[in-house]
């Protein structure tokens, strides 16, 4: 009988548990194509929820004036005890029909362990959309399009 | 005063993001021009005012220029000098996003945040450490 089956089988459980300290990651591509909503370009909060609903961690913020964040409310309520949420993530606003694709390396261990990606969108004079996009990090939602009510017209991500 | 507004321009791209005040116009209440005096500056720009309202401590007014445009337009209570001025064009928002990334980098603090919230971790435990998300619009 082999016995190298059951060794394979045994590390890829092991790397399945995903001990934080191994610091394995996955490359992960979100793509958020924006309706023609008629308006000014778009603000947007990409971010991360665990499985309790706690703010985990900001990928991305399109729109470069802080005073307007109070317009992603729940990206701006949830992180506010961030001090560095907009570390090194910030970018211009989005216009109207345009795609916003972020690129971020996460940690392995996030992956299909309750977490959410959410997103958080808002325009001058138009209604705050505050987690118009809220879709499971896991691999069996990656590539799955998703539709916003009001300013997403798609929503997808992708592992590597 | 002319020249004093690029160099404040200027001065304002250069410094943190923490210097940057949240109101565009600083003018002390007693100061201010009436709201007709507003509208009769307008007129007298051949505007037409669809709108006038208060907004970060100027006078917004959104309306039609003498050219027809659409246009959005703060101004200094005081002074009624335009403080800033949008036209809606197509070329907007590709003036606006050049604009917006070559601003200086944007590291404020949460002026807004919650008082009292829990802090949590300074460093994202999301992310591979050393590593930084990269966005592009497209």
């Amino acid at each position: 009988m082999s016995t190298t089956k059951p060794l394979l089988t045994t590390l890829a459980a092991a790397c399945a548990l995903a001990v934080p300290a191994l610091a394995q990651a996955r490359q992960v591509t979100l793509t958020t194509q924006l309706k023609n909503y008629g308006g000014d370009g778009a603000y947007l909060a990409v971010y991360l929820t665990d499985p309790k609903g706690a703010y985990a961690g900001t990928l991305w913020v399109a729109g470069g004036k802080a005073k307007y964040y109070k317009h992603l409310a729940d990206w701006n309520r949830l992180s506010a005890g961030d001090s560095k949420r907009l570390q090194g993530v910030t970018g211009a606003s989005v216009g109207v029909g345009r795609t916003l694709k972020v690129t971020a390396d996460l940690a392995d261990a996030l992956l299909d362990a309750g977490y959410e990606i959410r997103i958080d969108a808002a325009a001058e004079d138009m209604r705050d959309s505050p987690s118009e996009i809220r879709v499971p990090l896991s691999t069996a939602q990656a590539g799955k399009p998703q539709a916003g009510k009001q300013y997403i017209q798609a929503f997808s991500y992708q592992l590597k | 005063m002319k020249h004093t507004v690029p160099l404040l321009a200027l001065s304002l791209a250069l410094a943190a993001a923490p210097a940057l005040a949240d109101d565009d116009c600083e003018a002390p209440v007693q100061k201010w021009q009436s709201r007709d005096a507003v509208m009769q500056h307008a007129a007298a720009q051949g505007w037409q005012v669809q709108r006038l309202k208060i907004d970060d401590g100027c006078y917004e007014i959104r309306g039609r220029d003498a050219q027809g445009r659409s246009f959005k337009a703060k101004l200094d209570p005081q002074t009624l000098r335009v403080v800033k001025m949008k036209l809606r064009s197509d070329d907007l928002h590709e003036r606006e996003r050049r604009r917006e990334r070559n601003a200086a980098p944007v590291n404020a603090p949460i002026q807004d945040a919650v008082p009292g919230a829990v802090p949590t971790p300074a460093h994202s435990p999301v992310l591979t450490p050393g590593t930084t998300p990269r966005g592009q619009i497209e």
